[in-house]
């Protein structure tokens, strides 16, 4: 390329014109924080920051601040604005939050039914999980923990699944751990069923409680400007089919230990995004999974033979994980785009590994 | 800028954002346009990044440009924006119908139908660094990429560029 036409392209871009900001921005901008809006901004530090994890802590960050998107950006009202925690959850796909207007979609494969529960086990399972961005920059640091073990909820044998998440804030100069409050979840012992399930931060409360028939839910948000949200939804499906809590890696791990994988099979399951209220939209999205192959993988947990499973959302592949053929443990988890992409490899898991 | 007007948006006042709005609102707009693409989410960047502001402010160190922090802000906000449309792309820099300003010409539309077709990790190298005049390095710490990277990609965009303009004539 000459030095001509490039010096030309260059001048060429300095000039390209861009559009002034419409005229009532300003006054959307007032609006918005009159009516206690408030949006957690990326920390810019002149020291080296991958900028994925703070994308990622500032999307968490808008979750408790409730972020609006839309051009209009009404002030908010506690009747319609819970749709805005579904815009501000930046990394999840839109679809698995299943926001979607009209019924759930149709189940890509027949839904699953009547889980062998006595197949799941209790056990403590350990993640890291790691990031790569551009395929240059991999950021590990991030260790998810599993606790599954017996219990009972209202006088019924059940699971309790406790998750804890803990990463290192690589740009931090101290390199110092955040800790995200664990999240804990009840199942039925027999039908691996949602029970409860429920999240404590310094500024959020989240409880999901099951019936049979129906999913409740409600978000309580403190602070300077304290909102809540309570709303409920018919579940799909049977009274005993599974049912996954959230669209999340981990979500399903429990779940896995008791599905029949095999050669070519495949099964949908609903999952439960938000239910808030979003008018017309549906809380609920069915997870196509699709046995597609078998590996033996190694990670720092051990050797395993494995299942790799696929799992849809619509016509998106938002997941493949790797399920280990004699226990249903989840081994290993990717998902990702062409330039960004995160896994998760089993580090440690009690009951030892075999 | 004065720190008395940054201290007053620290506090909270809303005539002091205003004034900072009007100070820096229209070039933090098209930044965020020529990173993003569209009207639209340049809007909601340039919206969420001075409702965010008074808070954030409690974070500015002040050691530098209050200008160039607050690019770089916008930027970041703008391009968590392009992660979180999972590379959707959408209508891109609206049309020229829509283009504001001095008259278009041929070869303006044609460079910018030809920026606009470049895959996100060249675009966005090429805006920050030929249209925004970041430094590679600075390029590389906003986007979490190398130096080198950026560098590359730059070459990479200029190259494409340059192509999609030859084949178009």
């Amino acid at each position: 390329m000459s030095n001509d036409t490039v010096d030309a392209i260059r001048r060429g871009l300095r000039s390209l014109a861009a559009p002034e900001p419409p005229p009532a921005l300003l006054e959307t901008i007032m609006a918005s924080r009159d009516s206690g809006i408030r949006v957690v901004l990326p920390r810019v530090r002149r020291d080296y920051m991958p900028w994925i994890l703070a994308a990622f802590a500032a999307a968490a960050a808008a979750v408790l601040v409730i972020n609006p998107r839309g051009r209009e950006r009404p002030p908010v009202h506690s009747e319609i604005d819970y749709q805005d925690i579904a815009a501000a959850l930046s990394f999840v796909p839109r679809a698995a939050l299943a926001q979607q207007t009209g019924p759930p979609r149709t189940p890509r494969y027949d839904l699953v039914h009547h889980l062998d529960g006595s197949r799941a086990h209790a056990g403590t399972w350990t993640y890291d999980i790691c990031t790569t961005t551009d395929d240059v920059l991999t950021t590990c640091g991030t260790r998810l923990t599993r606790t599954v073990r017996e219990a009972q909820r209202a006088a019924q044998p059940a699971w309790v699944m406790i998750q804890r998440v803990a990463y290192v804030r690589g740009w931090s100069s101290t390199k110092d751990t955040i800790y995200v409050p664990p999240d804990t979840t009840y199942f039925a012992r027999q039908t691996l069923r949602p029970l409860s399930w429920s999240l404590t931060g310094d500024r959020i409360h989240v409880v999901r409680q099951f019936a049979p028939d129906s999913v409740h839910e409600a978000v309580d948000v403190t602070g300077p400007h304290p909102r809540s949200w309570h709303s409920s939804a018919k579940l799909p499906g049977a009274s005993d089919d599974p049912v996954v809590l959230r669209w999340a890696r981990f979500d399903v791990a429990l779940l896995l230990q008791a599905l029949p994988l095999a050669r070519g099979w495949q099964g949908s399951v609903y999952s439960v995004g938000l239910i808030g209220r979003v008018p017309g939209a549906s809380p609920f999205a069915p997870l196509d999974f699709r046995v597609v192959g078998s590996e033996r993988i190694n990670v720092p947990a051990g050797r395993f033979d494995c299942w790799r499973v696929e799992v849809q959302i619509g016509d998106e592949t938002v997941m493949t994980f790797w399920a280990s053929k004699d226990r249903g443990w989840l081994i290993k988890t990717k998902q990702g785009e062409p330039d960004w992409r995160t896994e998760s490899t089993l580090l440690s898991a009690t009951p030892p590994a075999p | 800028m004065s720190a008395a007007l940054i201290e007053a948006v620290r506090a909270g006042s809303p005539e002091a954002l205003a004034a900072l709005y009007h100070e820096h609102g229209a070039a933090l707009y098209r930044l965020a346009y020529r990173l993003t693409g569209t009207r639209e989410e340049a809007e909601d960047v340039v919206h969420d990044v001075f409702v965010g502001l008074p808070e954030a402010l409690a974070h500015y160190e002040e050691r530098g440009k209050f200008t160039s922090w607050l690019k770089r802000v916008t930027a970041r906000v703008a391009l968590i924006r392009l992660r979180s449309r999972q590379r959707r792309r959408e209508v891109s820099l609206d049309g020229a119908d829509q283009q504001p300003g001095p008259p278009v010409d041929a070869n303006v539309i044609a460079l910018e139908g030809a920026v606009n077709s470049l895959p996100d990790s060249l675009r966005l190298v090429i805006v920050l660094k030929e249209v925004e005049g970041y430094s590679h390095g600075e390029v590389a710490e906003l986007l979490g990429i190398s130096v080198a990277a950026s560098r590359v990609r730059a070459a990479r965009a200029l190259a494409r560029l340059r192509k999609a303009l030859e084949d178009g004539r």
